[in-house]
This record gives structure tokens, sequence and C-alpha cells, in this order.
């Protein structure tokens, strides 16, 4: 079915750059952490919980495109056009508080970073600033450009071959015995990995944009095959690098590991690993961003272009209210836990509602 | 004599270059020109021996009469200044309002020349001149056929600059034909001396700093722009046409490219890439390491950057801000002298400020070569502009690399990739091929692939037909 909505030409993206806005939201600054709270549950069988974690957003995924499909909509618009004024308005007001939640939590987690690897005397709001006017920029482009700064981005794949650099230091003997861990243990893992791969939720507010609704549900699938395949990859590298205690007190594993490469110009790579870290975490911040202006607009038709500047204040007043960077990782946690619920209580419930409520009103 | 005809040449009788005279057996008819603007030679051989010789009372007769090109009847005073002032002749009898417009301007310009700011080895040597009926012959040369459509508008109130449109009927999209012509059309200014101006004027983005159309001598690469499916606009008393629209990838082609065989063609485009890149990001890297960094540099390197800086008392972004600056004033003072006055100061420059200032321990020798070597980068862009752009862009990078170092390097460029993001030409997106990804457009930008291999026009300008070639190449096992 071709989508019928009301979105210009020339402001929709390709439905393939689903791929990379999807794949660059889901791992985020999550690579840089994710190890630890796996091998704190299940040891080396990290790798099984991250299969199972994959395969359960696989469905998210196809339901959240069995909604957008029906509906021809953004959540917003789905909220407001089957819940009624008020209680969609409730819905969507909740839904602008979880985007910026998620704003403030990272900007604020790339400028912990900042400080703990690079500059330990910066004030952390100097640089938020910085990145909030970078993101005012960027967002007040629109969609098109927050996705080609997403495809930019992604080069940090390329990071990845720094593993290679490492090979004297692995132990792949770490990976084994395989198997040992309970079911109970593997769920627990699960549920901690789950945040690690939410982004995906985003799709439900730029689905209109794209400008082959259909198609953009392969590439969404393959975003979440590659970001799998990612965590899968950093993962048995870093568990046949570090030993299981060891790597459960190390809170920044991947950036350890950049620690450790060595070039005969360059040493020290974790300074340019963090940094380039900006480059990932602006296009996600600006994401949200655009999602919490796109559900104004759709329920409130407040101007984007008016709420831009009151998000990035309540943003910045937000993101230094956090104390430390653990409190920010645990938030993130559960900020994520939230999105699990969105996505597996909250859109299989509209999809029920919707199979048996007619299609009022056509399009945004 | 008319009596709105008389008001005229009394109008005009103000400039003394303006003559007026009665000519012919019985003095019937009137001449009126500018002296400046006519060509006296055709005047006095052609036009006179026939015009003395004229009889015949209605200004018709006359006309028929006349045995040359380019002969109009005219009565609308308006038109008739209008042409007076482009070089054309008026003649009038003494009863009617009419009269007849002989064309008789006088056509002095320059040669042919080569291309002189697109050099090229080999390849053609013509390049634009300041006319633009020669400019619309030259590309009409390469493109002989009735598709390529030329649509002529006059441009400035004061200098009533001549200008024409080209685009081939059946490849240029239509849409990017009708942004141009609107923008052109909306110009409201007195004067226009050059294309550029032009360029300023119409341009989507007036704050940007990067070229937004593709400036060109070389009617070879308007030939091809233009069959490509990109619009050609050409500038009368200009010797640069401008093509639209532009993306991002055409600016690393130097037309010489093409005449090179594809691996020396790929290797000096890629080589181009990695100079913009080198000459955009090595001194600010220089600083940021330097200033905060430093657990960055090796061991064994350490030694030699500590021994070449030992005695200079400067931070290392106010020896860069320095260096550059010395650089930037070379450019700028061997570029406005004569050009043998402007090699000495060359050689004046590179020899004696270089190595005096590393004596003077106010830069140090490893600073000296990256600057040197990125200044040298920048010139191996082809296009003058963009060349230009690289080398301004550089200075916020630097103030930003000595405000947070790496990190500031990267919201620099972070800056500068969504500016890029954001920016249009004609409605296009800047940065194709690279964003909206095309991977059939690097053939003819990022690298070059064979001439014969190159079958398909660049989908930056949307052509309505994509094939170069008429046959297909058939597949395995047809």
């Amino acid at each position: 079915m071709p989508s019928h909505h009301s979105i210009q030409a020339n402001q929709q993206i390709p439905s393939s750059s689903a791929l990379y806005i999807i794949f660059g939201t889901q791992v985020g600054l999550d690579y840089l952490t994710f190890q630890r709270k796996l091998t704190q549950a299940v040891g080396q069988d990290a790798w099984i919980a991250l299969l199972i974690t994959a395969l359960l957003i696989h469905l998210a995924i196809w339901w959240m495109f069995t909604l957008l499909n029906r509906q021809q909509a953004d959540l917003a618009t789905i909220n407001k056009r089957l819940l009624g004024t008020w209680i969609g308005a409730l819905f969507n007001t909740a839904l602008i508080v979880y985007f910026l939640l998620i704003c403030m939590m990272s900007i604020r987690l790339y400028s912990e970073i900042v400080r703990i690897w690079i500059f330990p005397t910066i004030h952390i709001w100097v640089l938020e600033l910085i990145l909030l006017l970078l993101s005012y920029y960027l967002v007040s482009g629109g969609l098109r450009v927050i996705a080609g700064f997403f495809m930019f981005s992604q080069l940090f794949i390329v990071l990845n071959g720094i593993f290679y650099f490492l090979r004297n230091y692995y132990h792949p003997t770490n990976l084994l015995p395989i198997m040992t861990h309970t079911i109970p243990e593997i769920s627990q893992a699960v549920w901690s990995i789950i945040p690690s791969f939410m982004g995906v939720e985003a799709l439900l507010m730029f689905y209109p944009y794209l400008n082959n609704g259909k198609k953009a549900q392969r590439w969404s699938h393959g975003a979440n095959a590659i970001t799998m395949t990612v965590y899968l990859i950093i993962l048995v590298f870093t568990l046949m690098f570090f030993s299981q205690e060891q790597l459960k007190d190390e809170m920044w594993p991947t950036l350890t590991l950049f620690k450790f490469v060595e070039f005969p110009f360059m040493e020290r790579v974790e300074f340019i690993g963090a940094t380039f870290q900006l480059s990932r975490v602006t296009p996600i911040l600006s994401l949200y961003l655009w999602s919490a202006l796109q559900t104004s607009k759709q329920q409130f038709r407040f101007s984007k272009r008016r709420m831009l500047p009151v998000y990035l204040v309540i943003v910045f007043i937000g993101s230094l209210m956090f104390h430390d960077v653990q409190q920010v990782l645990k938030s993130y946690s559960i900020i994520g836990q939230v999105g699990f619920v969105l996505l597996f209580v909250y859109v299989p419930l509209l999809i029920i509602v919707t199979r048996w409520l007619p299609v009022k009103g056509k399009g945004l | 004599m008319g009596k709105q005809f008389d008001e005229l040449v009394n109008f005009h009788s103000k400039s003394s270059d303006f003559v007026s005279v009665a000519i012919a057996v019985d003095e019937s008819i009137f001449i009126s020109y500018y002296e400046t603007m006519v060509d006296s030679k055709s005047l006095l051989q052609d036009l006179f021996p026939v015009i003395v010789r004229l009889n015949g009372d209605k200004i018709e007769d006359l006309y028929a009469s006349l045995p040359f090109p380019g002969k109009q009847i005219v009565t609308d005073t308006n038109e008739q200044t209008q042409l007076l002032m482009i070089g054309y002749i008026l003649l009038s009898n003494r009863t009617e309002e009419a009269c007849i417009a002989v064309q008789a301007v006088r056509t002095e310009s320059r040669s042919i020349n080569a291309p002189e700011v697109e050099f090229s080895v080999i390849g053609p040597k013509d390049a634009l001149i300041e006319q633009l009926d020669t400019n619309i012959m030259q590309i009409r040369r390469r493109l002989p056929v009735p598709e390529l459509r030329v649509t002529r508008m006059e441009i400035g109130s004061l200098s009533k600059t001549k200008c024409a449109v080209m685009h081939l009927e059946g490849i240029a999209n239509p849409l990017n034909l009708d942004y141009m012509m609107k923008r052109l059309n909306k110009i409201d200014m007195d004067v226009i001396t050059d294309s550029t101006n032009i360029i300023q004027i119409i341009v989507d983005n007036k704050y940007s700093l990067f070229p937004q159309f593709l400036e060109t001598e070389r009617p070879d690469r308007l030939a091809h722009v233009l069959s490509f499916g990109g619009i050609a606009v050409l500038v009368d008393g200009s010797s640069q046409a401008f093509t639209g629209p532009v993306t991002i990838g055409q600016f690393l082609v130097a037309y010489e490219d093409y005449y090179l065989s594809w691996h020396l063609g790929s290797f000096f485009r890629i080589l181009r890439i990695l100079s913009i890149l080198f000459s955009i990001f090595a001194t600010p890297v220089y600083i940021a390491i330097l200033t905060y960094h430093y657990h960055i540099i090796p061991t064994l390197l350490i030694g030699p950057i500590i021994s070449s800086r030992i005695n200079l008392p400067f931070p290392p972004y106010l020896e860069v801000i320095f260096m550059e600056l010395t650089i930037e004033l070379l450019r700028e003072a061997g570029a406005r002298l004569p050009t043998k006055i402007g090699q000495t100061i060359g050689i004046v420059g590179g020899i004696v400020i270089g190595t005096a200032a590393v004596q003077a321990a106010l830069t140090s020798n490893i600073l000296l070569t990256i600057v040197a070597l990125s200044a040298l980068a920048s010139f191996a862009v082809p296009i003058f502009h963009f060349s230009n752009t690289i080398r301004v862009i550089r200075y916020p990078f630097i103030l930003s690399a000595q405000m947070l170092g790496l990190v500031g390097i990267v919201v620099c460029a972070s800056f500068l990739l969504v500016h890029l993001l954001r920016l249009k030409s004609l409605g296009t997106p800047y940065l194709q091929p690279f964003y909206p990804l095309r991977f059939q457009d690097w053939q003819d930008s990022v690298f070059r692939v064979p001439t014969a291999s190159f079958n398909k026009r660049p989908g930056a300008f949307r052509p309505l037909r994509k094939d170069r070639t008429r046959t297909k190449k058939p597949d395995i096992d047809e």
C-alpha cells in the first residue's frame, strides 16, 4: 500500500534511510557500555541474551509496521484519533516527556564521556550549550537533514577495524563454556540489554515521512540485524580481551579497548574514539527533539520553529539536574524499559483496538 | 520630419558622439547614429554609397530598396533609442514618424585565447571571451543539434546586460530550467558587469561561503554539463559562464581528467579529495594535539617535535595563525601584482620569510611544513571559488581547535556538515552524490570510470533521459 499522507515530495526521505536512522539510534552511545550489564548477569553467555533481544526487537518492528501501515500516520496522530482529544493529549504529553528525557540523558552522557576521558576540568554546561546550538541548526533543517547526518555518522563502523590491532591480547577460551546459565538469568540479561536496542520507537514518529512505508520495513529489519551484528562483534572481542571479573568493574569497556591500540604515528586512540561520539550523539539528540516537536505539532498545532527553542531550554536545564554519570546510566536503563513497555504493551494494544475500529479521517 | 523623431534627435544630441545629418541628393534623408558605437568602416564603404543614391519618399519604399541584412522599421521612440544605444543607424525622411534601423554594430573583441583559470596541459585550447555571440557559437559548434535551446534576456536596468540561458531540450529537467528562469527574471538590479554578479543575486543561500553554481571558462566543460542536463547561463561581457544545478561532486572535477586515461583521472580525483581534507584539518589537528592531547603523540615522534619547538615563545595557535596569515598575504600580494613582479614576490616570500621565520623563532619547522603543504593542497582544487572557500573555512577550525581541542574540531566539522546538508543549488541537494547517496554518480566525481563505461548521465541533474548511449550493452547469453 503506498503512503497516502500529505507530506510534500521534497520533504520526504528515502525508505532506505530507515536503515541508518534506526541503526544509529539503536547503537547510540550504548555500544560503549553495554557489555558490563550483560556479563554481570550471564558472563560468557552474554551473546545468547543478545540474540534473543534482537529477535524480540524484530518482532516489535514487525507489529509497529502493522500498526503504521494500517493507520498511515504517526503515533501522535493515532493517539489523537483513537483516544479522543483529552486522553490523547495526555498520552502525547507523556510521549513528549519521554522524548525529551532521552535528549537530556544522551546529551549529558556525552558530556560526561568528554569530562571523564578528555577534559577532566571542563564545565558540563559549556559542552551542552555547544551541542544544543548544533542540534538547533540541525533540527531547523528538517528531518531530511537529520537523516543525512545519521548517514555520515554511521561511518564509525570503520572504528571496529581497530580490534584487529589487539590480536595479540585475545583469549578465545574466555568464551567457553557455552550455556551454563539458567533461563531466569538469561531473561534477566535480556531485560538489562533491552535499553541498548531502544531507538526503534522513533520510527513511530518519522514513519509518514518515508517515501515508501512498505519498503522501509525491510530496511528496518536490516537495521536491527546490523545492530545485533555490531554488538555481537564488540561483545565477542570484549569477552576475549577482558576476564569476567575485570569486565564487571569496567565501566567503559569499548573505550578501554581503544586504549591498548598503538600506531607508529598515534597512541591513545581512545581520545579519538571518545571525541567522535559527538557525531553519534548529535543526530540522536536531534531526532528525538524532532520527534517531540512533531508530537506537539500533531497534538497541539504548535509551530515547530517556535517550540524548538523551548524544548532546547528544557533539555538544557533538565540535563544539568543529573548528579553524576552513574545516575545518567541508571535513568537511561529505566527510560529504555519504559520504551520496552511502549513497544511491547502499548503498540500491540493499539493494534488490537484498531483491528475493530474503522479508520477515521485520512492521513495526517 | 516627424515631431517625435525631432525630439529624439534633440535629446541625443546632448552627447557629443551623437551624429545626425541630412544626406542624399535632396537632403531628404536624415541619418542618426552614435559614432562610437557603429562600425565606421562599413558605414563609409557599404552604407553611405547606397543611401546617397536612394530615392523615394515613403519609408516603405526606402526600406524595400535597402540591400542590407539586419534592417527593420521602428515606430516606437523607446525602441528607437534602444537600437541607437547598441549601435544601429536610424534612417528617417522628413515626413513620417517611422524610421528604418540598420545594423552597423562595431564588433571589436579579443580573439579566442587558451583558458587561464582552468588551464589544462592537453585538451582544447579555447576559452570563452567577453562576447556573447562568440561564446554561444563555441558551444553550438560542439553541440550542433536543434535541441540546444537558447533563451535570451536582458538583465540590469542601466547596464542592459544580454544573457543567454542554454539547455538541451529533452534531456534537461524542465524543473531546473524553470527555477533558473524564475530567478533570473526576478533580478532587479541596475548594473550587471559579470556573471558573478548574477550568481550572487540568484544563489539559494546568500550566507553560504560555498559556491552554489559552477563557474567555468571552458566551452568543452559547458558542452559536457549541458549534455548531462545542466542549465548554462552565459553573460555578455563576461568570460565566465555558469551552470546549475551543482553538486559538491562537480567541484572535484578538473576538466583535464577526461583527457587523461581513466586510471590517472581517478588517481587525481582521489588525491584532490584527500588534499581538501588535509587542507582543512591539518593545522587545526596540529593545534589540538600540541595544546591538549600530546598523549597521542608516540614517544619516538615527540623528540623531533620538542626539538623543533624548543626555542619558540608562542603557543601553537598563535604560531599557526601567524603562518597561515603569512601564506594568505603572499597569495594575495602575488595575485594583485603584475605577473612578473608577482613571481618575484612568491620567491622572496617563500624562501626568505620561510627560513627567516624559523631562525627568528617565530615558527617551528614542522609547522612550516604543514602550513605550506595545506596551502598547496588547497590550490589543488580545480575550481577557483571552491579553493578559496577551503582556505577560509580553516580559520573557524583553528579557533575551535584552540578552544576545545579535538572536540572543537569535531563540533566545527559537524556544523560544516549540517551546513552542507542544508545547502541546495537550484533546489538540488548540494552534498550529492554522498547524500542522497548515489553510487552511480561516484563514477564521475569521486573517481572516473573509462569513458566507454560512463554511459549513464549523473542523477544529480535529474535528466529526462538517463542513457548516454543509443544501444544497450547486451547481457550475458543475449
